[in-house]
């Protein structure tokens, strides 16, 4: 679906000159009150109509937000308490407002004030030069990508899984299971993923991490198991017991580098073990990207531009 | 002769009567078969929004599909005005619909409540909200619905007098 489909008439005429370039639009901010920004090949730009900064009130904020849900924003209740929506094309919505709580639970979020639109973009190839060390005779390793938010962690490994589900020069094709938590590597629209995962991925949508690791373990027998953002409390246990089903993982994690997250997580028997056979560390320097690849030890083996 | 003429004029006026009574009759039975219609597409909506969190889109089609009559025609004018326009807003194609619908059906004001209601639910954000306009808007139909059909049986009383009354006129006229 073009971008432009998504937002009502005035906010497309003043959001065009931008809308025109999806290819490099990264993110559209709205805040109430405040001027609208869009970000272009990773520089800010600040929206102008008439030659002053485009200002949107609450109004404007809950007509843009009913256009992007098609007039159902009740049917994304349960993705609104995690204060973000999963959009047709695998887009994204963050939303900030007032988060309601009953008896310590979050039951949605209220007064919506801030929308962050994530433009979605499938970068086909990018993994293309790492590829190779995510293989040993010819059969995927374990391996975990890690990088500071916003340096494309998801991209690449959605660019795996693809290419380890396809099949490659390295190997042949194998059943994936995604654990989608947040909906960010499907980006299911609706539970059918709007991004390409491969001939044989299976994607658990909007499920934890826990209960979707269990789940595609029992019944749907994943040769290599993908998750998003692993780190959190209690993780640890789920992943270990996939290792010990003879899965292997593709994991990411956020932080500067191995040593990093070494230090945040010492407790982190797979970590502290040797469990995990590659590390990529995403580093981004002059706008040029590069991937660091470490082994099992920590040991810098390679780097790829 | 002049009784004749006076015949005619009896027949005249008790058919006039009863053609305004028969007509208010008939507006009533139309506003009535609306308004207790209603109830089952209020049920159906709140099923589809509550329960199965189905997005507009879907519920103009499912509900232009299962519902039969007026409401069928509503929700499929709906529907065919959100798949032409979508550009729009809502709110507009909703009231060229409203506006169509209760011209049609003679809707008062008052009855005109389930359907600024239905406005309403499709466009809240909340579900806690849409339970509560639903349930507001099911108290309100049974209401309406009770209301016509006094006003209904009040009306189809006189329209029944008149006849009795015009017949007994004609008679003694005719004596």
């Amino acid at each position: 679906m073009e971008l432009a489909g998504f937002f009502p008439e005035e906010v497309k005429t003043v959001l065009s000159p931008y809308l025109n370039r999806q290819e490099k639009l990264t993110e559209i901010r709205f805040r109430v009150g405040k001027p609208v920004f869009c970000y272009v090949d990773g520089r800010e730009e600040m929206v102008m109509y008439q030659e002053k900064p485009y200002v949107i009130s609450q109004e404007q904020l809950r007509q843009v937000l009913l256009h992007i849900c098609k007039y159902s924003v009740y049917a994304y209740e349960e993705e609104r308490k995690n204060g973000y929506i999963t959009l047709q094309g695998g887009h994204r919505l963050g939303l900030s407002g007032q988060f309601v709580y009953e008896e310590q639970t979050r039951r949605g979020i209220r007064n919506i004030s801030g929308i962050n639109f994530r433009v979605s973009h499938e970068k086909r190839g990018i993994s293309k030069n790492i590829l190779h060390c995510c293989y040993e005779n010819g059969y995927p390793v374990n391996l975990m990508i890690i990088s500071p938010p916003g340096l494309g962690k998801t991209t690449l490994l959605r660019d795996l899984i693809r290419n380890v589900s396809n099949g490659c020069e390295y190997g042949k094709g194998r059943n994936v299971s995604v654990i989608d938590e947040r909906s960010e590597l499907g980006g299911s629209f609706q539970g059918v993923p709007q991004n390409d995962l491969g001939l044989r991925t299976d994607c658990l949508d909007g499920i934890s991490k826990r209960e979707g690791i269990f789940m595609a373990i029992r019944s749907l027998t994943p040769e290599v198991l993908a998750v998003d953002e692993v780190g959190g409390v209690g993780e640890e246990s789920y992943l270990l017991e996939a290792l010990h089903c003879g899965v292997k993982l593709f994991l990411t994690m956020h932080g500067d580098n191995l040593r990093d997250v070494q230090q945040r997580n010492q407790g982190n028997r797979i970590l502290k073990e040797h469990m995990i056979n590659r590390f990529v560390e995403i580093g981004m320097k002059n706008g040029i990207r590069s991937y660091h690849i470490r082994d099992e030890n920590g040991k810098e083996v390679e780097v790829v531009m | 002769m002049s009784s004749i003429l006076q015949l005619c004029g009896a027949v005249f006026m008790l058919c006039g009567t009863m053609g305004v009574a028969h007509c208010r009759v008939e507006q009533f039975e139309m506003r009535f078969a609306v308004i207790s219609q209603s109830e089952r597409m209020l049920q159906k909506m709140k099923q589809k929004i509550l329960y199965q969190r189905t997005p507009v889109e879907s519920l103009l089609y499912e509900l232009s599909n299962e519902l039969s009559g007026e409401w069928k025609q509503f929700f499929c004018q709906l529907k065919t005005g959100m798949e032409q326009a979508l550009e729009n807003d809502f709110s507009v194609i909703f009231q060229d619909a409203m506006n169509c619908f209760c011209d049609r059906n003679r809707l008062s004001r008052e009855e005109k409540v389930i359907l600024c209601g239905i406005r309403s639910v499709m466009l809240s954000f909340d579900t806690e909200e849409i339970e509560a306009e639903i349930v507001m808007l099911l108290e309100e139909q049974k209401v309406l619905e009770e209301k016509l059909m006094k006003k209904r049986d009040e009306t189809k009383r006189i329209s029944y007098a008149l006849g009795v009354a015009g017949g007994i006129m004609s008679v003694l006229i005719l004596l």
